[in-house]
């Protein structure tokens, strides 16, 4: 399958902090990806160089057409909405979508005015009489409306009560995605979205950390409650991360031999959430 | 595609100041004839006290009686120009600017649309369809005073004005303030170009980016050389700038009165001079740098935001 974004040897500094170094990833058709990370590590540095938004070096490729100079062109098939609230307060909510029927080619009116039908949002309401919530409900029915190849998310739910944020990644999922489409999303609530996302990708300090399939980390990683007494053995295997829970040790294995580890106690997948940490924090626990 | 004109509707949208204004100052101009209307009634044979007898406005050529009226609506209009650059500077100024500072930005960046487009769309409406608005709302504006003043006419014994009056000369009006407002335009095209650079460059008070840096050149031009390079181009600018849009004497009309006096004066005539002439070419070039520049920043600065 041919890669929807390849991107190789990415660098980009902010004085002496490198946002991005050396980063190389490759994303296919038909995924949702989750782009996490801490603040500051460069997950927004990253959507900006594919959107176009930001300078880099290295090379990158998103739909055949390289961000830097033909953004006009790529802007048909790519999508965003970064940050909450970005949609122009002055506003109204019919002139919002006048307005984007007139612009985008991939816009389909009907599919927009039915995500809005159930919503309490008022056409002739200015953007800037909406709630916050509202606010993101309309930049979505916006975005879902246009036929994209690729969307991508940054912090779409950033400030939004709980229920905003569950009925957002429900719609993205039910209503929108499908094998045609690929979704990208940052967020640090990584709980929130880890059962819709088909890929993983952890970046720290300006490099991705893991690039993984969902299906594939039930293979690799496995979680172990050792007794303290074994917690030698265990740390002779390598874990990549360790930590105290009851007065017993837990590790992360990366690929480990399964047969010595369960050795030590009961397995288990580690959630995404354990990961990003063991991952961020690394052995030192 | 249709992409332009819906970037200039939008550019309306966020703006409406730019027909709102000239059209409340016509109001309040609408309003204060009806009070001086009010004010006249039943006043009388003014026209005889101060003498002028527009009856005598049958002794001149049909043609010359459309130029009383169609340039007294232009003249009557001049104080419209002067809304209008203002409203084209803050606009300008808020152009590429406002959306940085609301963050919608990113929302307009989401679009497919270039940011040649954008930035020439928002140019566009600052030399065209804002004239466009200012003159529009000045059609309706015509019209309605030349009816308050024919009534203004028949209280006070000028009855003879009705001589002057010609469909054609609310177009000859038109067609003169259409070529003013443009050429207006073509001629500040250098200044609101630099006042969108500075709306594109500045993170914060892009009125100061606006100002300071010509007025510490003039300064320190000032200094240096005892004058200003900058302010003499400007100076002369706005000189010579006049007689390559009109003729501001072309043809002398004067009505006999009975007495011996007479009334009437010179009348200026349109000319399009200004359209070849060095002036509005080296503007176009200046403007084109800084547009430029404007666009470059609109593309690539969003980077620090």
């Amino acid at each position: 399958m041919t890669a929807l974004i390849k991107a190789k040897g990415l660098q980009k500094s902010y004085g002496t902090l490198k946002a991005l170094d050396d980063v190389s990833f490759e994303i296919e058709p038909g995924r949702i990806v989750g782009l996490i990370g801490p603040n500051g590590a460069g997950k927004t540095t990253a959507l900006k160089a594919i959107l176009g938004l930001a300078s880099f070096e290295g090379e990158m490729n998103v739909l055949g057409f390289d961000p830097r100079t033909q953004r006009h062109q790529m802007m048909q098939e790519v999508c965003f909405i970064a940050d909450v609230a970005t949609l122009p307060r002055w506003m109204k909510v019919s002139q919002a979508i006048d307005f984007v029927q007139g612009i985008h080619p991939r816009f389909r009116r009907d599919r927009a005015e039915h995500f809005l039908s159930r919503t309490e949002i008022k056409r002739d309401s200015k953007i800037k009489a909406l709630s916050k919530g509202m606010v993101t409900q309309l930049h979505l029915a916006l975005v879902m409306a246009i036929d994209a190849k690729l969307l991508v998310l940054d912090e779409p739910t950033l400030g939004l009560d709980i229920l905003f944020r569950k009925e957002f990644y429900m719609n993205l999922l039910n209503d929108y995605f499908d094998e045609e489409r690929t979704i990208i999303v940052t967020t640090h609530q990584v709980e929130e979205i880890e059962n819709i996302l088909t890929d993983l990708m952890f970046i720290h300090h300006g490099q991705i950390v893991l690039n993984e399939k969902m299906d594939n980390l039930e293979n690799r990683f496995v979680e172990v409650l050792v007794a303290a007494d074994r917690a030698d053995e265990a740390r002779a295997l390598k874990p990549i991360h360790e930590r105290e829970v009851f007065g017993k040790r837990l590790f992360i294995f990366d690929g480990v031999d399964r047969q010595q580890v369960s050795k030590l106690g009961e397995m288990k997948t580690p959630s995404v959430t354990d990961l990003f940490v063991a991952k961020m924090r690394g052995v030192a626990a | 595609m249709k992409t332009f004109p819906m970037l200039l509707k939008r550019e309306s949208w966020e703006h409406p100041a730019l027909w709102i204004v000239p059209a409340v100052v016509a109001g309040l101009v609408v309003l204060a004839m009806l009070y001086g209307l009010a004010k006249v009634w039943g006043m009388g044979e003014v026209a005889r006290h101060i003498g002028v007898d527009l009856s005598k406005l049958a002794t001149i050529s049909a043609e010359d009686r459309r130029l009383f009226l169609s340039s007294a609506l232009v003249a009557g209009s001049m104080p419209f120009g002067f809304f209008l650059a203002g409203l084209v500077f803050f606009y300008s100024l808020d152009s590429l600017y406002a959306d940085r500072r609301d963050r919608s930005i990113l929302f307009w960046k989401s679009m497919p649309i270039s940011d040649i487009q954008t930035v020439l769309s928002k140019l566009v409406m600052a030399i065209v369809v804002a004239p466009l608005f200012t003159l529009a709302v000045l059609a309706m504006f015509h019209v309605v005073i030349v009816f308050l003043g024919a009534m203004l006419g028949l209280f006070t014994g000028m009855e003879g004005w009705y001589l002057a009056f010609n469909p054609l000369a609310f177009l000859q009006a038109w067609g003169t303030l259409l070529w003013f407002l443009i050429a207006g335009g073509l001629v500040l095209l250098p200044f609101i170009g630099w006042v969108m650079l500075a709306s594109a460059w500045a993170r914060k008070a892009p009125f100061l980016w606006a100002v300071i840096p010509p007025v510490a050149v003039f300064t320190m031009e000032n200094i240096a050389y005892d004058r200003s390079y900058l302010g003499q181009w400007i100076l002369n600018r706005m000189i010579q700038a006049p007689a390559l849009i009109a003729d501001m004497s072309a043809r002398r009309v004067l009505v006999q009165l009975d007495n011996g006096r007479s009334f009437g004066g010179d009348f200026f005539a349109v000319k399009f001079d200004l359209l070849w002439s060095g002036l509005m070419w080296q503007g176009v070039l200046i403007t084109a740098i800084f547009i430029t520049g404007a666009i470059w920043l609109r593309r690539y600065r969003a980077d620090a935001e």
